[in-house]
């Protein structure tokens, strides 16, 4: 190579070290909100394991408030403005993210997508006073405190599995109890649902847990897991599992048969249309919860007719509405609402921290989302999400059987309250 | 070598300090009064990234030592840095220790599990040793992991922002300080190290271990040095990173993370400690730059978002690669060539 071109080369770079934190890195002062500007920091996966859910996700979001700004002038007359952070399923860098959304974009709320950037960030969050929410469950924080800005948007897992164990009980016709299968994933929101749960089994509903497996993250091979399932002769298996371990899990369980002789119950990831896409056999039959209506519910629900012409517009060549896109629409409307009764109380100027979350513990208990979401408690009595859930079976067409509509959960004990209760 | 003009060394002092001429003093004086400085004009979020990167470069000078400068491959430095940042939480709020002295010894925690793991190196060396430190991540990692009621698990567990007398230093600005004052000394105890007996017995070790043993370097006694110092820095680097975050989870020390802080050394050079600078300040800049990109665009062209996160990461990539194909011995060499260049000029030759 000519010293031309590694002199060349070297200007290069030495180019691109200055540019980058000259476009990016410097504290940009004027980033804050122009007058009237909600501004809505979005701490999401663009890339990384989970970004196949955080991506339509994210276009909800987005196409949400283009209707919003474009249709209805805004929220309370004010032009909503997003901010996105690529955190790439990374705690640190969302850290990082959540730092620039306060301090540099001058946010007025925060919506993360991702539940195991939750812990990294709560310091932050209540030390910035920055209402907080995300399209998953409270993992790690329950109960929700009086002093906490973090707030959940759907019900935490255990819940949801407590309203399927729930109906099961209603509606099991065999003599002996069912045999239960758990088969879990080394991750805290998996963890926090296994324990409670695991305590309903055994002192409640006294079923006997027949199986109990766990998988990592980054596992490939879940054949013995499987194996020990198919064995113990479950009649249910509960994963509570997401992203590719999910899939994983399914496609070998199905290709050893255990989905013949047992009824999976997942969270509700197979209601994601692109999940389903990838493989939908490994997918039917399967027992889900969805803390959001559906699209099959578009006659219960006017806002699903609404966000359903929302979504065909701005994205037609993407899937049917799925679960995520759903919860995230119907997250969008819920901080939609906060903001046009916090700025019809406090006015624009009034839009701080403090103020945003008095009105989301006080006005906003019991909001569905224009009927989207479950009633939500958003208080600091009980838990800080949504409580109710549809029962769904999935279908060979991609389609949803609803087992139940809105199926309210059933109280925990009271020792509940207590943070060790869902820590496994 | 690479003395500037009309610099001669005529004692032993002269001829082994570090800064030898009185630019070389002004400069450093300079640089720490900038440093000194950066809280002041900079915000919290520029703050958060120049704090993570020192907290980076405390714990990759370990490995600079470990690897550049000793030779032995280590595939799970981040699991270190997690045994640091677990130590020093949890000898502040469940010992009650003074983060003071907490964080020296999670350095030291650290480093006796790295001498446990470096045992290995005895008998192993090259691939072997990869996969021993391999495991050492694995491991370590399911310990973390599952002794729940230790680590808190998955969920992880706080770390409690330090404080002198009635001071806290809870915020970015303070506690800037603190981290600040680490790698200054970080970095004055991994220069020493290396340009002493021990330094030049590690680089005997990883040039040629036979050799060195002939000359009588006792292998064993060195492996184990390095094992041991390498895996001290990454604990206090640790320590300090979660100290200043105020949460430690188990997600943030992944094998990911250790295969970064081998790229943090190459990247800037192996074996040099201005490499691991270099390295480190290269990455994060790439990575945050591209990143502020992205959200400039997102604004710009709104909805684009998805589409260019993976843009960036092929940039990234590709950054790396044109980087290392034409300059292998790292960004270091560059330095070095560049001062070659400043002290000779105008004459080249």
């Amino acid at each position: 190579m000519s010293k031309t071109t590694r002199v060349g080369i070297f200007v290069l770079m030495a180019i691109l070290l200055v540019a980058l934190p000259l476009a990016g890195c410097k504290e940009a002062a004027p980033s804050g909100p122009q007058e009237g500007v909600i501004k809505i920091g979005l701490l999401t996966d663009l890339t990384g394991p989970i970004a196949a859910s955080s991506v339509p996700g994210l276009e909800s979001m987005e196409d949400w408030w283009k209707y919003t700004n474009e249709e209805l002038g805004g929220v309370a007359g004010h032009q909503v403005e997003l901010v996105v952070f690529d955190a790439k399923y990374d705690n640190d860098l969302a850290v990082t993210g959540f730092e620039k959304l306060v301090n540099q974009d001058k946010v007025h709320y925060v919506w993360c997508a991702c539940a195991n950037y939750q812990p990294a960030i709560k310091p932050l969050v209540d030390r910035y006073h920055m209402p907080t929410s995300g399209p998953t469950e409270m993992a790690v924080l329950l109960p929700h405190t009086p002093d906490s800005f973090l707030f959940g948007s759907i019900p935490h897992y255990a819940d949801m599995y407590r309203c399927s164990l729930t109906w099961i009980k209603d509606n099991w016709e065999g003599a002996d109890p069912p045999r239960i299968g758990i088969m879990g994933l080394d991750a805290p929101f998996s963890k926090s649902t296994v324990k409670p749960v695991k305590w309903m089994l055994e002192n409640e509903l006294n079923w006997p847990i027949v199986a109990e497996e766990w998988m990592t993250m980054a596992a490939t091979d879940v054949t013995s897991q499987v194996t020990n399932l198919k064995n113990a002769n479950c009649d249910y298996v509960l994963m509570p599992l997401t992203g590719a371990p999910q899939l994983i899990f399914q496609k070998t369980a199905y290709a050893a048969g255990l989905t013949e002789s047992t009824r999976l119950i997942d969270i509700f990831i197979t209601m994601m249309m692109s999940f389903r896409q990838l493989d939908p056999e490994a997918t039917t039959g399967l027992m889900s919860h969805s803390p959001c209506a559906l699209l099959q519910m578009a006659d219960e629900v006017e806002a699903i007719g609404l966000i359903d012409q929302i979504h065909k517009q701005n994205r037609p060549d993407a899937p049917d509405l799925d679960w995520i896109r759903i919860v995230n629409y119907g997250g969008a409307i819920a901080i939609n609402d906060i903001f046009e009764k916090a700025v019809d109380k406090y006015g624009y100027g009034g839009l701080t921290g403090d103020n945003i979350k008095w009105i989301m513990e006080h006005k906003m208990k019991g909001s569905t989302a224009r009927g989207l979401l479950g009633p939500c408690p958003w208080s600091t009595e009980t838990h800080a999400g949504y409580h109710d859930n549809i029962l769904v079976k999935t279908t060979p067409d991609f389609g949803l059987e609803i087992l139940k509509l809105w199926q309210e959960m059933p109280p925990w004990p009271k020792g509940a309250e207590e943070v060790d209760f869902w820590r496994l | 070598m690479h003395l500037p003009c009309r610099t001669f060394n005529e004692t032993y002092e002269q001829d082994m300090a570090v800064f030898r001429t009185r630019l070389q003093w002004v400069l450093l004086a300079v640089g720490i009064a900038l440093g000194l400085c950066v809280p002041l004009v900079t915000g919290t979020y520029m703050l958060t990234i120049v704090i993570t990167a020192m907290t980076i470069i405390i714990a990759a000078l370990g490995i600079q030592l470990l690897t550049g400068y000793c030779g032995q491959i280590s595939v799970g430095h981040s699991v270190f840095v997690a045994v640091g940042a677990y130590a020093s939480a949890l000898l502040v709020s469940q010992a009650g220790l003074s983060f003071w002295i907490a964080v020296p010894l999670a350095g030291i925690v650290a480093g006796l599990i790295g001498l446990i793991v470096g045992l290995t190196s005895i008998r192993l060396k090259g691939f072997y040793l990869i996969m021993s430190t391999l495991a050492a991540q694995f491991i370590i990692m399911y310990v973390i992991i599952h002794w729940t009621s230790v680590t808190g698990g998955s969920f992880g567990m706080a770390a409690p922002a330090p404080k002198l007398g009635a001071i806290e230093f809870a915020t970015p600005s303070s506690y800037f300080y603190i981290v600040f004052v680490a790698l200054l000394m970080a970095t004055y105890v991994a220069k020493n190290i290396a340009r002493t007996s021990v330094g030049r017995a590690f680089v005997a070790v990883r040039d040629n271990d036979l050799a060195a043993e002939v000359m009588g370097v006792n292998l064993t006694a060195y492996k184990l040095l390095a094992f041991f110092i390498g895996c001290a820095f990454a604990g206090l680097g640790g320590a300090l990173a979660a100290h200043g975050r105020g949460v430690i989870t188990p997600d943030s020390y992944t094998l990911i993370q250790s295969f970064w802080y081998l790229g943090y050394i190459i990247i800037g050079g192996l074996g040099t400690i201005t490499g691991v600078f270099f390295g480190v300040i290269f990455v994060s800049i790439l990575n945050n730059g591209l990143s502020a990109i992205l959200a400039s665009l997102s604004t710009v062209f709104p909805g684009a978002g998805s589409l260019l996160a993976p843009l960036m990461l092929f940039i990234f990539g590709l950054v790396i690669v044109l980087f290392l194909t034409f300059e292998p011995r790292g960004l270091a060499h560059r330095w070095a060539i560049f001062k070659a260049y400043y002290r000779l000029w105008p004459f080249s030759h």
